[in-house]
């Protein structure tokens, strides 16, 4: 039996939203049922820097009035959302979980993915815990505690969008936005058994979200269903030549094909990258082929492809990301070295020492890759591929942290630009999520949607939430 | 780097070049960690053998693409 509150928790986006519009849920209601269920539970999650426990009333109360007086509801309106606090919200400080901007004054306008939202009709519940800048953690030498996975609090949640994924996985949220530069959208996708997108590089705009490194960084949607992502999708994508990266392509309806299933479907799985380049964990292994015969059962034909080895794309993706990364933070680096964590100061100081032949080469060798990808895929409709090797490794144990923390297969997408989500497939034995990614063609983000539709449809892993 | 083993003298020089002088007073150890783990990274690095191998153009995604 769940517990009083639990059911409206752990509604979906979808059903929240709906229900709003029709009137038969008040988003004052819903509002405050998520803020009870936070009040009550992250105090040992810790999944929120902030928690907006009186302007999201207000907003509700606006919402709710909209509704009764017929005025005109977006797609998600009424329906709260979280922030990675390395993404700007008028009137609140961007912290990115750093001493350095710990004292920084209130942002003067919102993000590009804030507004959109908000347009949308969603109503900013909170600022979500992440790895400091994106980069370092899970740290305990900062001013905010690292936020924990809520199947089990003792372990990793994934990082570094670590507070929108336990959020979301934890019903204190329906949806909530992270950033993926080497797979951090992704990761607390996969480590707390969500659903998290990284669209196609320039498909949503970065305009007002503090960078990690110029040329990978990707704003994602974080949610607990698919066709819940392709909703919140709708409402972040689309050009914004405020973003230098953006892409002045058409945007569809990414739910368009949530139901048309995967019969007929080419698919490619990319067995070397989890099986010879880097040996994952037996369970998440057996998890995937699971998976690719319940694609298979549906109809899907899937064939086993090869590309470049894995350590080939993640040692692009890290000399470019920690190259950017350094420039970017190489005034306070001088200034106030103290300031950052040591587990910051770890990954981002190599970049001090890479050379500028090192990061052209990488760019070089970036280019050979992403069209090589591309020429490998461009016949199939979608691509499965390991996310995490392992599953949620313990939270302070800095060993398991430095020997497992790389192992995983989301790297190569940031670097190709190619569109990639993660999906649950499963549990291991002590009852900790495990998931998959399907990878797509440049832009083709309502197909992913549609095959993991199908994969979520014929299974129920996204029905299981965290005994909180 | 030309030379990709700096002995500490020549790894606090750089260092101090860098900016990074505060850190390498408090923290030696990590600065050398530093150092190792990025030429480690570019050794790993597979480097295109032809010259008209041009990086992508990263801000057009048309072309990055």
């Amino acid at each position: 039996m769940s517990k009083p509150g639990e059911e409206l928790a752990f509604l979906s986006l979808v059903e929240v939203a709906a229900r709003i519009r029709t009137g038969a849920l008040s988003p004052v209601v819903y509002a405050q049922c998520l803020l009870d269920r936070i009040g009550a539970h992250d105090g040992r999650l810790d999944s929120f820097l902030r928690v907006l426990s009186e302007s999201v009333l207000v907003e509700a109360e606006a919402a709710a009035r909209a509704v009764r007086t017929g005025g005109p509801l977006g797609p998600l309106h009424g329906v709260p959302f979280g922030l990675k606090d390395i993404i700007d919200a008028a009137g609140l400080p961007t912290t990115a979980h750093s001493q350095i901007l710990a004292q920084q004054p209130p942002k003067t306008a919102d993000a590009a993915v804030t507004r959109r939202l908000r347009a949308a009709g969603g109503i900013l519940l909170g600022k979500m815990a992440t790895h400091e800048f994106a980069l370092g953690g899970p740290s305990f030498d900062l001013p905010w505690p690292p936020a924990r996975n809520p199947w089990n609090r003792e372990r990793f949640p994934g990082g570094s969008s670590s507070g929108s994924g336990v959020a979301v996985a934890a019903g204190f949220l329906p949806m909530a936005l992270g950033t993926d530069t080497g797979g951090s959208v992704r990761n607390p996708a996969t480590a707390c058994g969500i659903v998290g997108m990284k669209a196609t590089y320039g498909r949503v705009s970065r305009h007002g979200v503090t960078p990690l490194s110029y040329s990978l960084d990707h704003v994602g949607p974080m949610t607990r269903t698919v066709a819940d992502n392709a909703l919140m999708l709708n409402a972040l994508a689309g050009h914004d030549p405020a973003d230098p990266a953006s892409a002045d392509v058409p945007v569809p309806d990414f739910t368009a094909q949530l139901d048309q299933g995967v019969k007929g479907l080419r698919l490619g799985v990319i067995r070397h990258f989890h099986n010879r380049d880097m040996i994952a964990d037996p369970v998440v292994a057996a998890a995937i082929e699971d998976a690719v015969r319940v694609l298979q059962d549906l109809g899907a034909g899937v064939a086993e492809i090869e590309t470049e080895p894995l350590a080939t794309y993640s040692t692009c993706n890290r000399v470019i990301l920690v190259s950017e990364a350094y420039a970017i933070h190489r005034r306070w680096l001088a200034e106030r070295p103290g300031d950052y964590s040591a587990s910051f100061l770890q990954r981002v100081l190599p970049g001090a020492f890479l050379t500028a032949d090192d990061y052209v080469d990488a760019l070089r060798l970036r280019r050979q890759l992403t069209a090589g990808f591309n020429q490998t895929i461009r016949a199939l409709d979608g691509v499965i591929v390991a996310s995490s090797m392992d599953p949620p490794f313990v939270i302070d144990d800095a060993a398991e942290i430095a020997l497992k923390y790389a192992r995983q297969a989301r790297a190569p997408f940031n670097l190709t630009g190619n569109p990639a989500l993660s999906l649950p497939i499963g549990f291991d034995g002590d009852g900790l999520p495990l998931a998959m990614q399907i990878v797509g063609r440049n832009f083709q983000e309502a197909m992913i949607y549609r095959i993991a539709a199908a994969y979520e449809g014929a299974t129920d892993w996204h029905n299981r939430h965290p005994p909180l | 780097m030309s030379n990709d083993n700096l002995d500490d003298a020549a790894l606090e020089q750089l260092a101090r070049q860098l900016g990074l002088g505060t850190l390498y007073d408090a923290q030696p150890a990590l600065l050398r960690q530093a150092y190792d783990g990025g030429r480690a990274m570019a050794r790993r690095l597979r480097r295109p053998a032809d010259i008209a191998d041009e990086p992508g153009h990263i801000f057009q995604p048309d072309n990055n693409v």
